[in-house]
Parts: structure tokens; sequence; C-alpha cells
């Protein structure tokens, strides 16, 4: 035991860099290496807390991996997006803002911007109501196989997308699938558009949220599960002895109480919702004649279809700033709300 | 007691009774929502194509398995399987190393300008995968490694590997480091120290990190499509986002190919259900 507490207290000194008993420790620690001379050297220079070179070694291949396929691409598009070319691998020129001149007046372009602005704003009101909605019901305290619902609910998340978009683009298909002579014998039939649900483009963007919804919702139900455990439970019990109804109590208690929440679920799905490609690219490949096409899968046919990657770096950056611009709102809207509270 | 209040406090368990009855149908109705296409999809995927007509919603009268060796081998299921498993092992084994030595030297050695780092390493969450893909293309095709796994693993190592550096600092960071120093003053090297005191205290970080890079790598259709265009180096998603074109008749056989690839993420997720949501829930609260 005596042992011990000399050397934590050796191991307080080796902590400090600095001064005569750092090197008193240091020896005392090298003394005590029962390994060979070379293990003593190694320990000298990977010596944890102290060696700055073996901490910028440890970091060292992080920051490579992520400068060479994150910062790189992102900085290269910006040239990118100057240069007119005819596909990889041809001779490029540089053309000035002309990629940006056509985006503006690209009528593709603005339709792929409007429905994934339809998209986010849908996706997101729809996965933060049924995700709150779902915690809502999952948290309560009587309720009996809690786990069970809450894996069954959160299931979704972990499939592909590529999976759910497979499934549902069966389930929903006019002549084979299974939801509309469902949604028929449920007398519910209005709900199905008369040509189907990928039918038309509006119907097949609404078609491609609610999939998106069914997806995600178990994923913004954990999230505010986590919020409704930071709640001290006490405060419910007061609010009932003061006679609030439930209804009181959600509005005045739970939702003033979740609003860091609600503003990460917010600020989650909009960010995820301006990435929408895999359901739209297998559903309807963003037609017909680029009626379906969101940002994303215009991005794509631009680059791999198209082969005009100046063209779809120019995308690229308008996703860039759009999505910004979504935060700074979002941001900005969160910070006037606190301080008008 | 008075008539009243029994009669009140009756009132008020029948209430209750009620309105858990309306809450658990409730429930029920979402569960069947969100379960039930995925069950579905599995019995579908047993039936013959005929019995997919006539018996529509429930367990296969005849369940067989051909669908799924038809799926495997003629429709690519088991190479994109091979091909996944490779890039994703890969791509997960990448992050746990380099994001744990990062985190490491982050929480405990004294790199200057350390949390100036973690934060540059957090601002890179925000470039997607998709957003690189122009340049990804690129510069694989020039480097001449495009159409080989690389391709795809080390962009899928990049990432997930913010998320990971910054669970692996925050963790590291929160172990007591008397622990560490004592090892180290009984002679333990930095090495040493590392592997023998701090990575089997750190098991929980350790599987969230592995869990949502896992999910990262397996699901990605994007990059997926755009860096491996040989049809045998194909991963899962494309494979299956593929298929739909070519077989589309044959549904049984579409359906066994989703499970199929499904299967494995799914029965992770059963298996470490806490560790799984608990691992997504601590990425998206941190970023």
């Amino acid at each position: 035991l005596a042992r011990g507490t000399a050397k934590s207290y050796v191991g307080q000194q080796l902590r400090k860099p600095t001064g005569r008993r750092w090197l008193v420790g240091r020896f005392a620690a090298l003394a005590d290496a029962p390994g060979s001379q070379a293990l003593r050297s190694f320990n000298r220079w990977a010596g944890g807390g102290v060696n700055r070179l073996s901490g910028w070694l440890l970091i060292a291949p992080a920051i490579i991996l992520l400068l060479v396929f994150k910062v790189y691409p992102i900085l290269a598009t910006f040239p990118e997006s100057l240069v007119a070319s005819q596909g990889f691998g041809t001779p490029e020129h540089f053309v000035g803002l002309s990629n940006y001149l056509t985006l503006v007046r690209d009528s593709d372009f603005w339709r792929a911007t409007a429905n994934t602005v339809a998209f986010v704003v849908i996706t997101t009101i729809g996965v933060n109501a049924f995700g709150f909605f779902l915690a809502l019901l999952v948290s309560r305290r009587r309720l009996r196989f809690k786990g069970l619902f809450q894996t069954i609910l959160f299931l979704p998340v972990v499939v592909s997308l590529t999976a759910s978009a497979v499934l549902w683009g069966f389930l929903m298909d006019p002549y084979v699938g299974l939801v509309p002579p469902l949604l028929q014998y449920l007398h519910l039939a209005w709900l199905v558009p008369s040509t189907g649900f990928f039918g038309t483009p509006t119907s097949a963007m609404l078609t491609i949220s609610a999939i998106a919804i069914w997806q995600a919702m178990g994923f913004f139900m954990v999230i505010y599960l986590s919020g409704l455990q930071t709640i001290d439970a006490d405060l419910f019990d007061a609010a009932k002895v003061d006679g609030a109804n439930s209804g009181q109590t959600l509005w005045r208690i739970t939702l003033p109480l979740m609003r860091p929440f609600i503003s990460i679920g917010v600020t989650l799905a909009i960010i995820g919702g301006f990435g929408v490609f895999d359901w739209i690219y297998i559903l309807t490949g963003g037609g017909p004649a680029h009626a379906t096409e969101s940002l994303m899968t215009y991005m794509y046919f631009q680059a791999f279809t198209q082969f005009d990657q100046g063209y779809a770096s120019a995308i690229i950056v308008a996703i860039l700033v759009l999505t910004a611009i979504a935060s700074y709102l979002q941001w900005r809207q969160r910070y006037v709300g606190t301080t008008a509270q | 007691v008075s008539r009243d209040t029994l009669l009140g406090s009756a009132g008020y368990r029948l209430r209750a009774i009620a309105e858990d009855g309306v809450i658990y149908i409730i429930l029920g109705v979402f569960v069947v929502l969100s379960g039930y296409p995925l069950v579905w999809l599995v019995f579908d995927s047993l039936k013959k194509q005929g019995e997919m007509y006539t018996n529509i919603w429930l367990w296969p009268q005849h369940p067989t398995l051909a669908n799924y060796a038809s799926a495997w081998s003629d429709a690519g299921i088991g190479q994109g399987t091979i091909n996944s498993m490779v890039v994703t092992a890969a791509s997960v084994a990448i992050v746990v190393v380099v994001g744990s030595l990062a985190g490491y030297s982050l929480a405990r050695m004294k790199v200057a300008g350390g949390n100036l780092i973690l934060s540059a390493i957090l601002l890179t969450l925000m470039i997607r995968p998709m957003f690189t893909a122009v340049q990804l293309f690129r510069f694989t095709t020039s480097l001449g490694i495009i159409d080989t796994y690389p391709a795809l693993i080390l962009p899928y190592a990049a990432t997930s590997l913010p998320l990971a550096v910054a669970l692996f600092t925050s963790y590291f960071r929160s172990i007591p480091i008397e622990l560490e120093d004592a090892a180290r003053v009984d002679g333990a090297t930095g090495v040493q120290v590392f592997f023998r005191i701090v990575v089997p205290l750190s098991g929980p970080v350790f599987a969230a990190v592995v869990i949502f890079a896992f999910l990262d790598a397996y699901n990605e259709l994007f990059l997926a499509l755009v860096l491996l265009k040989d049809p045998s180096l194909r991963t899962l998603p494309p494979t299956l986002a593929g298929i739909i074109g070519e077989y589309f008749k044959n549904y049984p056989q579409l359906f066994a190919g989703v499970s199929a690839a499904s299967a494995p993420i799914i029965l992770l997720f059963v298996l470490f259900r806490r560790r799984f949501i608990s691992g997504l829930l601590a990425g998206a609260l941190k970023s």
C-alpha cells in the first residue's frame, strides 16, 4: 500500500511538466521500468501528457484523413464551379461566373430547390411532431412494454434508405402495391391520388416525404425521450397538485423545458432534409422531366450523367449557401426566442 | 368515507383505465406502422411468386428459401454483401484506431491548440459525403484508385471520424488521470497505458463509435454509386438500387435481397439495442 501511495505521488508530479520535481518523478518512473533500454527510451519518447511530438503523431492520421477526404474536396469545389468541362478528364477552361448565371436561369434547378425546400419543411415538421408525440406516449410512467415499443418504433431507423425506398416503392405501387387496396378497404380511398402515389410530381414528393417521416420519426422520438428524462419528475407532480390538467402541463412545463431538444431536432431535420437523395433516386429518379428532382439528385444528374462537373460544383456551392441560410434563420429564431423570454 | 369520494375515486380510476387504453391503441397503430412493413417484407421474401398474390398479408403456407438463394447468386446480393462487409469493416477499423488515438492525444497530451483542433475537426461534420463526390471522383481517378475498395473506404472513414474523435476525447477526459499515472509509474509505456488502462475502461464509447461508423458505411448510397462503377465491387445499397430495374417482375426475389441486406444491421440492433440507441443519440446531441 505504501508503495502504491508513493507511486501515485510521483504520478502527480509527472503531470506537472515544469520544475525540478518533475525531473525527479521522471527519473523515478524510468528507474522503475522493468523493460529494456529500448523500452525506456520509447517510454521517454511516447510518455503521455508530457511529450508534444507524440501527441502530434497520434493526431496526425486523423487530420490528414480529414484534410484529404473532406477539406480539400470541399475547398476545390469553389474553383471548380468556375470552369466549363465536357467530362471528367477532359480539358477545362475558366469561364468565371458563367455556371452561376446559367444556374440562376435554370428552371430545373429552381424546381429542384423548391422540391427540396418543400421536403425540408414537411419532414422537419413531421419527424419532430411525431417524434415528440411518440416520446410523450412512450415515456408515460404507467406504460408497460416500454422497451418493446421503443425497439419496434426505432427499427426503421437502422434499415438503409435504399431498403425502405424499395419496400415502400412496392407497397405504394398503383398496380401491385398493398397500400392503395388497404386504404380502399378502410374507406380512405380519397387519400390515394387518382394517378397513384407517384403519378404526379406533387403526390410523388408528398409520398417520398411520408416515407422519410416513417423512417426517421423513431430517431427523433429517442432524441425527445432523452430530453424528457432531463425534466425533474417533481415538476409534474407539483403541477398536478396545483390542479393543472395535462394540456397545461404540456404547454407550460414540458414544452418550455424541451426547447433545447426541439432546437436540436429541428436543426438535424433541416440538415438531413437538404441532403435528400436516396429515396428520390430510387423511387422517381428525379423524373418525369426533372419534376421531382431534389438538389442532390439534380447535382448527381449534372455531375455523373451529363458529366458537367463545373455546373455540378456550382450546384454544390448553392446547396452550401442554402444550408447556411437555413441554419442561420433557425439559429436567429432560437436566439430571438430565448431573449424574448 | 363518504359516497361522493368513493364514486369520485372510482370515476378517476375508470378514466385512468380509459386513458391507458387509448394510449395503447395509438401506440399499437404506430408499432404496426413501423414494424409491420418490415415483417411483411420477410414474409413475402419466403413466398413462391404465385402465393404472393393469393396470401397477401400473412406468413407463407409453404415457406421457401429459394428466393434468397437466387437473390444471393443471381442478383448479386452475395457479392454485394461481401463487398459491403469488406468496405464497412475496413472503414470501422480505421475510424476506431485513428479516432481513438486522436482522441487520446486531444484528451491527454498537451498538443498546442488542442481545443481549436477539436473544433475544426467537428466543423468538418458539416461536409456531407455527397458534397465531396465530384472532387473525390476526380482525384481517385487521377490517383488510379477509383474502382478499388480504398476509394470508398477512406471517404467513409473520413465521414465517421469527426464524431468519433469528439466522443473519444470527451470520454477519455472523464477517466481519472490518476489511473494512467499510477500505471506509468509502475513502468508502463505510453502505448501500454493506452492499451491496458484506457481501452479496457472505454467499452461504451468504442461500442458507440463502432455502431455509428458501421451504419454510416453500410447504408451509404451516393458515394458507392459514384466511386465503384465495377459491378463486381458494388456494395449493397447500389446493388439493391440496381435490382429494381432488372428484376422488376420477380418481387419475392427482390424482397429476399432487401431483407438479406438489412438482416445484419437489424440483428446488430436487436442484440445491442441500448448501445445502439445511446450511440446514435450521443452522435446526434454532440453534433
